[in-house]
């Protein structure tokens, strides 16, 4: 995500003041990136356990995250967009950009749940996540299937980076910063459905904000994850998350 | 004739094999059983075969091909299927959803309205996420997705597992069923007197080797070795019991 707001500003100084072409050239660089990552590292951990993956993702981020700063220093970017008059709803005043945002989160959501559930791809996505021998013993060829899923991981996270971008200062630390948050996101929805990772970043991302009325924004977090301890004691397996026996 | 050939076949997950040197030969349309004690290898003998071991080595010919050599994903398409013992659908996926994408993957689109047409039930669950099936429903399922590409052999890992004696004689129905259809059946079973009773042939492991083969009738006959290897016979019931 650091990585796609970073390319979106240099987009700007270097080629376009568009931010639409800033976000398509964010999303081709990331799926660069992410194409590469996945040849180099996390092919060769394939079958490896999950703290292994995670483990690694963290350290890629570091890698990315100082390669950005090696380039970039530590300066504050902004990407760059036109100034518009923001617009009255009922006396509640929205800026265009804020629904062009949630417009363009709401549309690659939308896209990323119809390819899951409408195309052949998706489906062999999904079968490779819930039984990777039964996959395999199916004929579906995982290492093709996953070349497609690094680079839509690559496209959305380049598209979150600029989305993000839009609406705070680049900083090396833009993506970092969210990253437990999101992890926190993702367990409270339930790990392993994507539907609840939704639910569970809208509720934890509500939640913080109504904190911040309550006990003030320093202290919006600690009420955000008071939010998110209840819930996993009520339901540990997440919100939408499935109770899976290990034998 | 025979469709599939196993020579010499050693496996396992380490260093040391599970099974080591089992030969076996399958028949078309014929239903061969793997009986054995318990960590005899005899579900070890099916995963060496479909390539979900680490560590194999032999020789396993299925029609012709040389399955070792393949990659796990290309074996399906040369017309073997397999059903492991539990994780045998995908749970997460619907009942329409798993035989969609089987049929998507072997180039038969139109194999899900014959599926639905030879398991009814399937065809009325065909919403229903498959891990919210029971346990009759998810074999039936399994079934379906092993059928669906038109194979010639089908390995079966201990379709009775987990299943209560009621439907376990259902299975068994479902697997001779296989048979009229013209699918040979490999077929791995605990509950190896109910199975090798309508088996053709049989091979009986122990401490990953052949001890024993024949046909069904033959191995069953042999009262000591079957009551060795194949547990005793179960007592009829008496009033007073």
């Amino acid at each position: 995500m650091t990585l796609g707001a970073y390319t979106a500003v240099a987009s700007q100084a270097f080629f376009s003041g568009s931010v639409l072409i800033a976000a398509l050239n964010a999303m081709v660089v990331t799926v660069a990136v992410s194409l590469f990552f996945y040849f180099w590292v996390f092919r060769r951990l394939t079958g490896r356990s999950h703290i292994s993956l995670l483990i690694s993702s963290i350290g890629i981020a570091f890698v990315v995250r100082c390669t950005i700063t090696f380039f970039a220093g530590y300066d504050q970017y902004m990407i760059q967009t036109p100034i518009t008059r923001a617009w009255n709803f009922g006396g509640v005043r929205i800026l265009p950009t804020d629904l062009y945002v949630v417009a363009a989160a709401l549309v690659a959501l939308i896209g990323a749940f119809s390819l899951l559930h409408l195309t052949p791809t998706g489906r062999k996505m999904r079968a490779l996540a819930d039984n990777g021998d039964l996959a395999a013993t199916s004929g579906i060829r995982e290492k093709s299937v996953m070349l497609v899923l690094w680079m839509l991981t690559g496209a959305f996270c380049g598209l979150a980076g600029v989305l993000l971008g839009l609406k705070a200062v680049v900083v090396p630390e833009l993506g970092f910063e969210l990253l437990i948050l999101m992890f926190a996101a993702v367990i409270l929805g339930g790990i392993g459905s994507p539907v609840g990772a939704v639910i569970g970043a809208l509720i934890f991302g509500i939640a913080q904000e109504w904190a911040s009325l309550l006990v003030g924004p320093p202290y919006k977090i600690v009420l955000a994850f008071i939010v998110l301890l209840t819930v996993l004691l009520l339901r540990p397996q997440g919100i939408l998350g499935r109770i899976v026996a290990v034998r | 004739m025979s469709i599939l050939t196993i020579k010499n076949l050693s496996a396992g997950y380490s260093e040391t094999y599970i099974v080591s040197n089992i030969d076996m030969v399958v028949h078309e349309n014929e239903i061969v059983t793997i009986a054995g004690t318990n960590g005899a290898g005899k579900s070890t003998v099916l995963k060496a075969v479909m390539g979900l071991l680490p560590r194999v080595e032999g020789s396993a010919v299925f029609l012709g091909t040389e399955l070792l050599r393949q990659p796990t994903e290309d074996r399906i398409r040369s017309g073997i299927t397999y059903v492991p013992q539990v994780a045998n659908v995908f749970g997460s996926m619907t009942v329409y959803e798993n035989l969609q994408l089987t049929g998507e993957i072997c180039g038969r689109p139109q194999g899900v309205r014959e599926m639905f047409e030879l398991f009814p039930v399937l065809a009325e669950r065909r919403g229903t996420y498959a891990e919210s099936l029971s346990g009759g429903e998810r074999q039936q399922l399994a079934f379906a997705r092993a059928l669906l590409p038109r194979p010639k052999l089908i390995l079966l890992d201990e379709p009775s597992a987990a299943l209560s004696p009621a439907l376990t004689g259902q299975v068994f129905e479902e697997v001779k069923r296989l048979k009229t259809m013209g699918v040979a059946v490999l077929m791995v079973e605990q509950r190896a007197r109910q199975a090798l009773a309508f088996s053709d042939r049989g091979y009986i492991l122990d401490a990953g080797k052949i001890v024993l083969s024949g046909t069904g009738a033959d191995l069953l006959g042999n009262e000591e070795m079957a009551e060795l290897y194949l547990g005793r016979h179960p007592q009829p019931q008496t009033a007073d019991a």
